[in-house]
């Protein structure tokens, strides 16, 4: 590249080129003033050009530059600093001769010690001396430790530079009477992992006089170092922190568990069970449990058994898992020795653990324990019960859940209920029709004695899929309550969908028409639909009194090319290439919300269609209005093209439309690009498209005038 | 039933023998606490910008999630982030993270925080037991990965990097078609992700009302407010992140080491060139581009142009931008997939991908691991910018070759109080 000619700012500090000239002589400070004037140019590409041949600056040029950090001109000012990093950074390179290296420190050292510089020039020397800096450096960057304005830097480039000298620097300045400065300083030796600041750390752990903030810092640091000697005082230090207990230390520890584990795994375990008994925190407990004992032989059982008496239930349950993969036949016989004598949350652990390993005569075990007077044993009893797969004691397990749910209280409640719902969802799979039956009888129960809303409303509509008759009282007497309203008209629909199989179409229509007119549930009156469809029965319209077409098929989401075919079909009047798939009806406003269908997909297109019966032939508006882009057809001719993201919001686009005599058929493209990624340009979180009939002069169309199928 | 008869129960069991072998089939034992397929999450929103919002509407429109709380330290995002999803007052909202960890209801949290603060959080959201969808690039230094990749894997939880390629259709398409063989050998790979801006000069100023700025700085060097520090243009200092290096890199990049077998590893050599601004605070290089060489020798350029990603193989050509796969020959964009062995894992949607691996306590598609080593080619990639010199990486160690004065940029010391 052409080297501009040099220029010369007037910002640019008179004393620059007079320094250098005294300081330097004359034939080298031409070459400093060079450098210095064309860092100092308004024009970027020659202020970039010379600081990208900093580089080989020489030595005498880079007062010159340090002198510009300080120019009020902030384009000189960045373009000094970008010289001095290339001039420092590149010339650091490894292939640099070393002397070359020790004279970029020395000179960076220079400009960090004299005081006289400002504290950006010194911020920055410091910056770069972190990089580049070696034992040269480390006294320069101790003594501006002291400076206030300094000190957070020169604390972190020396936990930067490697070797002795700046870890023996922080150890000393770990007295620096200043707690978050030692603080930090202590981290920074954590940081830098250096085995020989061990005995300096643990000293200043170990003693009981010094901050608890400061101690707790050291040994974090001597925990990374991976020596077994930092255990016992990292107890004694978490000790003193109570009834605080800084994340930190249980993680240290567990840091020191991992180093240990390649040594000594022998020690990891122990280790780790104490931390395990020490922690207060339950994650700490957990990641203890899971290192100290992960392939576990017979001699990790009093570590397992002592976790089963852990405070935490995740703490237990991994134990009990631990305790199922003990490959040892004897494991068995000293779990079940052990539960002889365990009570409570200890001996629910140990029925699951028994359980996992699928000792023989489990089930007993669990059968039993289903009666137990002790609750945290029934408990877990009553939930392996859901699971437990037993052809002999199937029939007793459902007998002690029913009476569990029916009588029982709180968690021995939930229990059973649960894994009724279990055993439940198993039978109503099946392919038995006894078997789908008795899981009706199991939801029933579940209905009856849960006090979940939530549960109810899942268990009614499981109990009325099985067909039983007497989940129609249910169901009326879930009408009444305005939390079961909903699951009320979902039980009702899957009743009525399972009595064409038994010869009883026309119940199942009048059941589901009903539901279709008189559901406050959208959901409800599309599944209604739906399944109207099925049974080749037009539902009854959509309610329409604005003019909103409601109740469509859709097809999607497809790409370009599947979609071609729908609408070269629809155009030709051909039968639809695709099987239309859901069914989408109006939300508020008149909004066919495709966001559900769309998903997550950044870039989908969904087709929907319908088919309106007109009376007569006549004229009408078609309104529309969409966020996206869309297209309208009507009996194949195109009438409505948007492209474009915007408000969601009715009547966007009205264009004249001719309805012909009998049915007429609509098909409207949606288009989704690429996601805005974020709050979305219009503020909704809909996506869909609005379309509505009119007269021409306004009045919105009640389609309830019409036949309408879709 | 009285602790009497379970003894006699007891007695029963050991007369008939305990056995268990190896090999044998362990029935799940049920948690009722743990989030199954069909329970519910409650998840916190850590960083409710753009993004963060974005991250947390597609996790409540799986209709799976529940928010408990949302966090920013910057008041006025959070009552935008509470009105678009329609979070009621139960949703708390807090300006300090570690508040959100001290929550015993969150079971999850999203990190949307400029990259500065992605491993700091992400490792405490691992000690408190937390389960993580953290936004790319994961980590602003190589140092800071392998850290959250020993956190996630000391307590346990599931993180999820929000490489969204790895669950876009398109992107999956053009993975698998490149290691089915279609093109043959790969031996390059280019990745186009964007030019940085190139700054201007502006004055700092007060921060605006609702900003703790010193929280936002964090583990960053002290300065004072100057909004080209702050919410978008973070991207562009390197205080915060890596300009679009790391921030489109962090996908691109991601695709061409998956489709390459190496994302769990990387590069053997970077060169690179770049550009600095001449003025404003910006540092993210202008007109650059990075050349990474693998051990299996194909080449990864990574350049500021555009944006896509193109395979180049001895046998034809595959380029995938935004909305389409282009190839030549043609018919290699619309060849049907069958080897198995090219076959990715299952994600057709990156949240519910997370919901899942949250679920079973599998790997999510995009792990902690792929994301560090996504992360770090960016970041070696900046380094090299940086130093202007030619570097040699050892992936398996995470350390440079014979360059001290490189290995130093491998991380970056925090500010106090924090401390990786």
């Amino acid at each position: 590249m052409k080297r501009p000619a040099p220029r010369r700012s007037s910002r640019l500090p008179i004393l620059t080129p007079l320094l250098a000239l005294l300081i330097l002589g004359s034939s080298e400070s031409f070459a400093a003033d060079d450098l210095a004037t064309r860092l100092s140019s308004k024009d970027s590409d020659v202020r970039r050009a010379a600081w990208e041949s900093a580089t080989s600056a020489t030595d005498t040029e880079i007062p010159s530059i340090v002198e510009l950090l300080d120019s009020e001109d902030r384009n000189t000012s960045l373009a000094a600093k970008r010289a001095l990093e290339t001039w420092a950074l590149r010339g650091s390179s490894p292939a640099t001769a070393r002397t070359r290296k020790a004279r970029i420190e020395q000179l960076l050292v220079q400009t960090l010690a004299d005081a006289t510089r400002s504290t950006k020039v010194r911020s920055l020397t410091i910056d770069l001396l972190g990089i580049v800096g070696g034992a040269e450096s480390v006294p320069t960057l101790v003594r501006a430790f002291v400076d206030d304005s300094l000190r957070e830097r020169a604390r972190r480039s020396l936990e930067r530079i490697p070797g002795p000298e700046a870890s023996r620097a922080l150890v000393a300045l770990l007295e620096v009477p200043i707690p978050d400065a030692a603080i930090s300083v202590a981290r920074s030796l954590g940081v830098r992992r250096d085995g020989d600041t061990l005995d300096a750390l643990l000293g200043v752990a170990s003693d009981a006089e010094r901050a608890i903030g400061l101690r707790v810092a050291c040994v974090d640091a001597a925990c990374r170092l991976g020596e077994g000697r930092a255990a016992a005082i990292a107890f004694e230090v978490l000790e003193a922190a109570r009834p605080h207990e800084p994340r930190e230390l249980t993680d240290a520890l567990l840091e020191l568990a991992e180093l240990l584990r390649r040594s000594n795994p022998a020690t990891t375990e122990i280790l780790c069970d104490q931390i395990r008994r020490h922690s207060l925190h339950e994650p700490q407990r957990l990641a203890a449990l899971q290192l100290g004992t992960r392939d576990p032989t017979i001699g990790a059982l009093p570590f397992l058994l002592g976790a089963l008496e852990d405070s935490s239930k995740k703490v237990r349950e991994l134990a009990a898992r631990r305790l199922a993969s003990i490959d040892d036949a004897q494991a068995n016989a000293r779990l079940l020795e052990h539960w002889e004598s365990a009570s409570g949350t200890t001996a629910a652990a140990l029925l699951r653990a028994l359980f996992a390993r699928q000792a023989d005569g489990h089930e007993t075990l669990v059968e039993d324990a289903t009666r137990s007077d002790d609750v945290p044993l029934r408990v877990a009893a009553l939930e392996i019960a859901g699971v437990l797969e037993s052809a002999s004691l199937a029939s007793a397990l459902e007998t002690r859940l029913i009476v569990s749910a029916k009588k029982g209280q709180g968690e021995i409640r939930h229990a059973a209920l649960e894994s009724l719902e279990l055993r439940a969802g198993r039978k109503a799979h099946s392919n038995d029709f006894v078997e789908r039956r008795a899981a009706g009888r199991l939801f029933a129960t579940i209905f009856r004695y849960s006090t979940s809303n939530e549960t109810r409303a899942r268990s009614l509509v499981s109990w009325a899929k099985s067909g039983r008759d007497d989940v129609v009282p249910a169901i009326a007497e879930a009408r009444k309550s305005e939390v079961l309203v909903e699951a009320a008209d979902r039980a009702e629909i899957a009743f009525a969908q399972t009595l064409p199989a038994r010869e009883r179409r026309d119940e199942a229509i009048r059941l589901l028409q009903s539901t279709r007119r008189e559901s406050k549930s959208l959901g409800a009156r599309e599944q209604a639909a739906a399944a109207l469809f099925t049974l080749d029965v037009d539902p009854v319209p959509e309610s329409g009194e604005e003019g909103f077409v409601g109740a469509w098929r859709t097809a999607g989401p497809l790409s370009e090319a599947g979609g071609q075919a729908i609408e070269r079909a629809h155009i030709a009047g051909r039968k639809d290439p695709v099987a239309w798939e859901a069914l989408v009806s109006l939300r508020e406003n008149g909004v066919v919300d495709l966001t559900q269908l769309l998903g997550l997909e950044s870039s989908a297109i969904i087709y929907a269609s319908v088919r309106i019966e007109s009376p007569d032939a006549r004229s009408i508006y078609l309104r529309t209005g969409s966020d996206r882009d869309l297209d309208v057809w009507l009996n194949g001719r195109k009438l409505v093209r948007y492209r474009g993201e915007r408000p969601l919001r009715a009547d966007a686009d009205t264009v004249e439309a001719n309805l012909v005599a009998g049915e007429n058929r609509l098909l409207v493209k949606y288009s989704k690009t690429f996601d805005d990624g974020g709050l979305g340009l219009f503020g909704s979180s809909l996506n869909g498209f609005i379309l509505r009939l009119s007269t021409l002069d306004g009045h919105p169309i009640d389609l309830r005038t019409f036949r309408k199928r879709p | 039933m009285s602790s009497i008869s379970r003894r006699s129960a007891l007695r029963r069991v050991a007369s008939t023998g305990l056995a268990i072998g190896a090999g044998v089939s362990l029935p799940a034992i049920r948690t009722r606490s743990a989030f199954g397929a069909t329970e519910r999450l409650t998840v916190a929103a850590i960083g409710c910008g753009r993004q963060g919002n974005f991250d947390l509407r597609q996790l409540l429109r799986t209709t799976r999630v529940d928010c408990a709380a949302i966090c920013d330290v910057f008041a006025p995002h959070l009552g935008v982030v509470r009105t678009t999803n329609a979070l009621d007052a139960s949703c708390a909202q807090h300006s300090d993270f570690r508040r959100v960890l001290d929550r015993k209801d969150v079971d999850a949290v999203t990190i949307a925080t400029p990259d500065h603060w992605h491993g700091l959080i992400a490792i405490a959201a691992a000690q408190a037991g937390k389960d993580i969808y953290c936004q790319t690039p994961l980590t602003r230094t190589i140092t800071e990965g392998r850290a959250i990749v020993r956190a996630i894997e000391r307590y346990g939880v599931v993180l999820q990097v929000g490489s969204q390629h790895r669950s876009a259709t398109l992107h999956r398409r053009a993975i698998e078609i490149v290691r089915s063989g279609h093109l043959g050998k790969i031996e390059r790979i280019e990745t186009h992700v964007g030019r940085n801006p190139s700054g201007t000069n502006v004055r700092d100023t007060k921060p605006p009302a609702g900003l703790d700025w010193n929280l936002y700085l964090g583990p960053a060097p002290k300065v004072p407010f100057n909004p080209m520090r702050f919410k978008w243009n973070f991207r562009w200092c390197s205080d915060y992140a890596g300009g679009n290096l790391t921030d489109q890199g962090a996908h691109l990049n991601d695709l061409a080491q998956w489709s390459i077998g190496m994302d769990a590893s990387g590069p053997v050599r970077v060169s690179a060139k770049g550009r600095y601004p001449a003025k404003g605070i910006f540092d993210a290089p202008l007109d650059f581009s990075v050349r990474y060489e693998y051990r299996n020798g194909v080449t990864l350029t990574s350049d500021d142009r555009g944006n896509g990603i193109s395979f180049y193989g001895d046998r034809g050509e595959l380029h995938v931008g935004r909305e389409q796969i282009v190839s030549k020959p043609e018919e290699i964009a619309n060849v049907s997939i069958d080897e198995r062995s090219a076959k990715l894992p299952s994600s057709e949607n990156h949240y519910l991908n997370f919901l899942e691996a949250v679920a079973s306590r599998r790997r999510p598609i995009a792990s902690v691991e792929t994301g560090h080593r996504s992360a770090t080619l960016c970041h070696l990639g900046n380094i090299a910018i940086r130093l202007g010199r030619n570097l040699r990486w050892d992936p398996d160690r995470e350390e440079f070759l014979d360059d001290a004065g490189a290995d130093r940029l491998r991380s970056r010391p925090m500010r106090e109080p924090w401390q990786l």
